[in-house]
């Protein structure tokens, strides 16, 4: 390590990234592309009463409209829905039904021509919620933290190494004791590349041949691709996909986000 | 965003026109807040008259001795114009502090004066705000509201109620007001000037007025003053990180200084 300290070194990929010549999971322009543009809700706890597309749809070029009352038939248990790296507790299903768990939660994708015209036609998009009283105030919530249980991912990952010494008595024991309470601040990911996927959808003889070559905004192809699998039952053999340049990550890269869900259901149909 | 029109104005006089006949149209300049709030349906304008070939992109001599800066000058080429940043260094200073380098070449010195809030709630069309749509009321009020104003928020009398608490995000509007500049618009019936504190309002029982143009007039210049106190002078701007973030609190200050008296002082304050 000791050559590399206190010298610039170059990315590989340095030169393509700043000069834009990387390109990102929204970037693979293919024949006939049609575009996708997420309805989010604007209440973080409650239900959908009505979700009204007919003004979205009427616009020409306007493909569809889906919502989790016209999406199509997908796996039923929770545990396909479950990534690598999935934390415990049941996970978060787009489009499932009418439920609304949190703030800006994906509840409808409108399909168009144009990325202009299908966000256009998403702030035409009607709902109707049925608020309900929300906590959304962590440092307020404290009292009622508990200690999570293991997800997933403590079966596929290696556990952390044994404690070394002990750290009560030392501790205890030590002539100088200092006791605080530190709170961080927000910190956000806001990695370079835009959570995007693009679905290369190529019709087999029958249903169980279609291809799928999907670019995905991830730090984990394999991941992109087991959750796929799992969810719309596409058998591994039919499923690629590529992430050639990871544009920032920091983690939120790291889980199938639900662009990728959106847009295998909407390539699908 | 909606669809809109697009023209492109060819002079002064024309743009006006065509903006009086439409005041649902915006002038289009850098674009660099106005496509923001499209893309959010904050702004929704039927047309968009683009200025950008108008011939005000220059600096010049006034006859009192100070700069006329032309509205579509960019903020980066003020900031590092030779003669602005020599005789203006105060104004040079603030410019540098706002926004990032692409955005500063994008940015025209009259779109600046015409950015809005970057309150978080006036974007988010999902939110009541007074400021988009009066009477809806205001969420930043008692929501996260850590870039709001401290100054001139209550409402005028009879009504004391606290209508809106935006700011104007803009620091070269500090140094601006500083250095008590002078706006130069042009209407329908022809030209006029406004002095610098006197463009931008507080929000009182009308928050969605935010300056004292009138719809059908354009910004053509700001002159600066012969005196650039450019001696004694600094901008302080205190924000969360020192790059590309709006101030939490700014203050341009400058002095006129004799044998150790200050003569003149000029303060204000931003953010």
């Amino acid at each position: 390590m000791t050559q590399y300290i206190g010298k610039p070194i170059s990315r590989v990929d340095g030169l393509e990234k700043v000069t834009g010549k990387a390109k990102y999971a929204a970037e693979f322009d293919t024949p006939d592309l049609l575009y996708g543009y997420v309805v989010n809700s604007t209440i973080a706890k409650g239900k959908i009463k009505q979700i009204d597309a007919t003004k979205a749809l009427s616009l020409a070029g306007v493909i569809q409209v889906f919502t989790h009352e016209n999406r199509p038939k997908l796996a039923w248990f929770d545990m396909n829905y479950k990534d690598q790296d999935a934390p415990p507790g049941s996970p978060f299903r787009p489009l499932r039904d009418a439920k609304i768990k949190y703030n800006a939660q994906p509840i409808a994708l409108v399909v168009a021509e144009t990325f202009e015209l299908a966000r256009y036609a998403a702030s035409l998009v009607q709902v109707d919620y049925e608020e309900e009283a929300h906590e959304t105030n962590l440092q307020a919530n404290r009292h009622k933290a508990r200690k999570p249980s293991l997800g997933m991912a403590s079966l596929l990952k290696p556990p952390p190494p044994k404690p070394r010494g002990n750290f009560e008595e030392a501790f205890k024991e030590a002539p100088v004791q200092m006791t605080g309470e530190y709170v961080h601040s927000m910190e956000h990911h806001n990695p370079m590349e835009l959570f995007a996927s693009t679905v290369v959808y190529e019709k087999g003889r029958n249903k169980s041949g279609a291809r799928y070559t999907i670019y995905d905004k991830t730090q984990g192809v394999t991941n992109s691709v087991l959750y796929v699998s799992q969810v719309f039952d596409i058998p591994f053999k039919n499923l690629q996909v590529l992430s050639p340049y990871v544009g920032g990550g920091f983690g939120s890269g790291l889980r199938p986000q639900y662009q990728l869900f959106l847009a295998v259901m909407a390539a699908e149909s | 965003m909606i669809n809109f029109d697009y023209t492109r104005a060819d002079g002064v006089t024309s743009a006006v026109r065509d903006r009086a006949s439409e005041l649902t149209a915006k002038f289009i300049a850098g674009g660099t807040n106005l496509i923001d709030l499209m893309k959010e349906n904050v702004e929704r304008p039927t047309r968009l008259i683009d200025i950008n070939r108008l011939p005000l992109a220059t600096i010049t001599e006034t006859e009192g001795g100070g700069l006329r800066l032309g509205a579509l000058m960019t903020n980066a080429d003020t900031a590092y114009d030779k003669q602005v940043s020599k005789r203006y260094p105060l104004l040079s200073q603030a410019i540098l502090a706002g926004a990032s380098a692409q955005l500063r070449n994008m940015a025209t010195d009259g779109g600046n004066l015409m950015q809005r809030t970057r309150c978080y709630y006036f974007y988010d069309v999902a939110t009541p705000c007074n400021k988009r749509e009066p009477g809806s009321g205001c969420s930043a009020i008692n929501g996260f509201n850590r870039i709001h104003a401290i100054l001139g928020t209550e409402a005028g009398t009879p009504d004391r109620s606290i209508h809106c608490i935006a700011t104007h995000p803009s620091d070269m509007c500090v140094a601006l007001a500083a250095l008590e500049a002078v706006v130069r618009v042009t209407g329908p019936d022809g030209d006029r000037t406004i002095p610098f504190a006197e463009f931008h309002r507080l929000p009182g029982n009308t928050p969605h007025i935010d300056n004292t143009l009138k719809d059908d007039e354009l910004i053509t210049a700001i002159d600066l003053p012969a005196n650039g106190f450019s001696k004694n002078y600094a901008y302080l701007k205190l924000r969360d990180r020192t790059s590309y973030a709006f101030a939490l609190v700014s203050v341009a200050a400058a002095l006129e200084m004799e044998d150790g008296r200050i003569t003149d002082a000029r303060i204000a304050l931003g953010g």
